[in-house]
């Protein structure tokens, strides 16, 4: 069967000999169409790494990207990517911003249509009043919003998201959890979200993938989320099924992060650094 | 409509206004009074301290030239500088009058000499005759403006006597002697006891007050115009006389008998209408506004000159790390040379570019403002060029990665990424141009002669004179304004353009 997105055997380092920095190495993931799939792991593992090589953004240093069957050589309007700092363009409105977006899929349609495709996502992001506003006007969460906007008025086949609600309060962030899941149900795109939050990507997605810890991170196990939708936050904490996922998530993360404290006390060279971890392990 | 107005202070820096503004609306008097003095006084303060060292200080100093002219001479002298302008002003209009006068009688005369029709000529003769009245009523209208400036004249110089002799006689009651040891009056050369050398400067500074230069002017312009204007109706009445006879005697019998007459007699017509024919050139130096005019106009140019190489330099030496590599040794020699060197070599190539040959045997280019113009440009770009380089260069990686994402081709990722990402930097680079461009222009305007601020400073410096020092303290402070000004409007274009709100005020 055909993935909508592929990677086989995905390695990718910067520099070179000494300086060589192993970021991912042996990656493996399929994605179906129209699944939400959710990558968790810790900060500064090599996440947007993942997400740009998916993206197309960088290019894997061994393996392959395949998107629909044909290998990736650079990024493209079907694989929509929202930043982790929205990248919006601050000297363009909301409307500039998505109409940059919208100017360059659609050339041949006419201005008039553009307009109105603009306004849909605009509408669809539920910022219509704000569309002529400059990102700084805007709060994080909206700002967000706006990209999640541009990434949909490209029209593509899979969003992919990095980290897009990390910077954003608890409460924004619940809110735009949900409108990102209405958009996922009325839209049917095939959703990437890598996030570091586990709880996120239990009440989103479809299917959670832990991600190790680097140098040399690579994907864990993959965890079918079996919990009926829509699924409600008020009651998911006593769901069984919701506990046992945590439970194996955050059990899968901590084993990496003792591994990793072990490697780091063999290493002699490496300064003592403090006893930190998650308070949700 | 407060907020607007609040908003608009703030974005031209003129911030001392908002406290009025909010005082005027009903916010808490006491806290807007507070910032009110805060933003007023305090400058305020600092200017009269500022201008009680100066009005101290030059009591005390002595130029090459005389006493340092104070404050209240030097403001006497801008006065002056401004009457100046304004008989400049009423000159140029009279000549222009006058001119126009005259080339109105020559076309009727010329078009009367090519017509053959008999018809013609008389229609144009009357026609000729009637601009007479115009120029008379003109007359009397000049002296009547004689009449009025002469009352004003006197008046004024009445009151500089009045005002000379109050001041001798305030100065005489506080006069100081200098004394020897044994408190004896020390005699000058002349015999009387020697004032000491801060009466002598008092005395000098009511000396040299100019009163009624502007009134003066007026009545000398007036009375020129007046003479232009007589010499041009008595050519009409000359030339009338002369037609008139040449009409009589070419319909006379005796034709033959009076050739030798009728060849003098046009002779004589031919020579005045010649004197209708010939016209004048305005010629004078210009006033005070002239020179501020043109100088604003050359940095404006030179500006442009300069954004205009500058910014797509600056695009390509961003873009290409190969072109910055290559051009940067050159950048980095030329950025700190002196105007004056850029200002002589300029002139030369321009000389030798629009001039040509001939520019070898010393012939040179009327066109100072082009020197001028190209130095302001040569000097300021630099700012420019490397703050373009420098914003196209770093530009957030994220905006390149949405560009890569949206397959935006070269083109567009240029136009749409690029450049308006680095506009906030081309802008404070365009800020420290115009800057540097000011500076530099009264330099290259010296050197140039180019007939601006810094020619006129340099003509004021040749003169030798107190009054000269007073003239160009007076253009210190009209650059110094100008150059604040530019620099305002600059801060506002940057503060528009920028998205970012972390500009220097």
């Amino acid at each position: 069967m055909d993935y909508i997105l592929e990677l086989n055997n995905v390695s990718r380092h910067f520099g070179e000999k000494e300086n060589r920095a192993e970021i991912l190495k042996d990656i493996n993931l399929q994605i179906k169409k129209g699944e939400f799939v959710a990558i968790v792991g810790f900060s500064g593992m090599g996440k947007s790494t993942l997400i740009n090589l998916m993206g197309g953004l960088l290019e894997p240093s061994e393996g392959e990207v395949r998107s629909k069957g044909e290998p990736v050589t650079g990024p493209a309007p079907d694989r929509g990517v929202i930043f982790q700092n929205y990248s919006l363009l601050p000297w363009l409105s909301v409307e500039g911003n998505v109409g940059l977006a919208v100017n360059q899929i659609y050339k041949d349609k006419s201005k008039t249509e553009r307009q109105a495709i603009i306004e849909k996502y605009v509408d669809m992001v539920s910022l219509s009043p704000a569309i002529h506003k400059k990102p700084k006007e805007l709060s994080g969460g909206m700002r967000q919003r706006v990209s999640v906007a541009r990434a949909l008025s490209m029209d593509p086949d899979i969003l992919l998201m990095d980290e897009p609600l990390s910077a954003l309060d608890a409460l924004t962030r619940s809110v735009l959890q949900d409108q990102i899941l209405d958009i996922w149900k009325s839209t049917g795109k095939t959703i990437v979200l890598i996030t570091n939050d586990v709880d996120e990507g239990l009440y989103m997605a479809d299917r959670i993938i832990p991600i190790s810890i680097g140098p040399n991170a690579t994907l864990g196990p993959s965890f079918e989320i079996n919990i009926p939708r829509p699924r409600d936050r008020k009651t998911l904490n006593k769901n069984e099924e919701f506990r046992r996922l945590r439970a194996e998530v955050i059990s899968f993360l901590n084993e990496e992060k003792r591994k990793e404290k072990l490697n780091e006390t063999t290493d002699s060279n490496s300064y003592p650094l403090p006893d930190i971890a998650p308070a949700a392990i | 409509m407060k907020q607007k107005l609040i908003n608009f202070f703030e974005l031209t820096g003129l911030t001392w206004f908002i406290p009025i503004v909010r005082l005027c609306t009903g916010d808490d008097p006491k806290e807007q009074i507070g910032d009110l003095s805060r933003q007023i006084a305090l400058p305020l303060a600092a200017m009269v301290s500022f201008f009680m060292i100066w009005s101290y200080c030059s009591t005390k100093i002595k130029t090459s030239v005389g006493q340092l002219p104070g404050p209240s001479y030097v403001l006497s002298q801008a006065k002056a500088m401004w009457a100046t302008h304004k008989s400049e002003k009423f000159n140029k209009e009279e000549f222009k009058t006058n001119e126009e006068l005259r080339i109105s009688v020559a076309e009727l005369i010329e078009q009367r000499q090519k017509t053959t029709s008999l018809e013609t000529k008389k229609s144009l003769t009357s026609k000729i005759n009637s601009i007479k009245a115009v120029i008379l009523k003109h007359l009397s209208q000049l002296e009547n403006e004689i009449k009025v400036n002469q009352a004003i004249v006197d008046k004024a110089e009445a009151d500089k006597k009045a005002q000379v002799t109050a001041m001798t006689t305030q100065l005489n009651s506080l006069k100081k002697f200098v004394f020897d040891e044994n408190n004896k009056a020390v005699l000058g050369p002349d015999g009387k006891p020697k004032l000491s050398d801060e009466s002598l400067s008092k005395l000098a500074n009511i000396n040299n007050r100019r009163v009624a230069v502007f009134e003066g002017n007026l009545v000398r312009i007036y009375k020129s115009s007046e003479n232009t204007a007589k010499s041009l109706i008595k050519k009409i009445e000359k030339i009338d006389t002369y037609y008139q006879q040449d009409i009589a005697y070419q319909a006379a019998l005796n034709k033959d008998e009076l050739e030798k007459k009728i060849i003098s007699n046009k002779k004589k017509l031919d020579a005045f209408e010649k004197q209708i024919f010939k016209g004048k050139e305005y010629n004078s130096n210009g006033s005070i506004v002239d020179y501020i005019k043109l100088s604003i106009t050359t940095v404006i140019f030179g500006f442009c000159l300069a954004a205009g190489i500058a910014i797509p330099m600056g695009i390509l030496c961003g873009l290409s790390p190969s072109i910055m590599t290559a051009l940067n040794p050159l950048i980095q020699t030329f950025r700190p040379v002196s105007p004056l060197a850029w200002v002589l070599i300029t002139i030369q190539i321009i000389d030798g570019i629009f001039v040509g040959d001939n520019a070898l045997t010393g012939e040179i280019l009327k066109n100072t403002f082009l020197h001028a113009g190209i130095t302001v440009a040569l000097c300021s770009m630099w700012a420019t060029l490397s703050n373009t380089a420098l914003g196209v260069s770093s530009v957030d990686p994220d905006h390149m990665n949405v560009a890569k994402v949206l397959k935006l081709n070269w083109f567009d990722r240029i136009f749409k990424i690029v450049i308006p990402s680095a506009i906030p930097y081309i802008f404070t680079g365009l800020r420290i141009t115009l800057g540097v461009g000011w500076m530099v222009l009264i330099v290259a305007e010296m050197m140039a002669t180019s007939r601006g601020l810094g020619w006129f400073i340099d003509q004021e410096y040749q003169n030798n004179k107190v009054e000269s020092l007073a003239n160009i303290i007076v253009c210190i402070f009209i650059i110094g304004l100008i150059g604040a000004v530019l620099d305002r409007i600059m801060s506002v274009f940057q503060k528009l353009v920028s998205f970012n709100d972390d500009v220097a005020a």
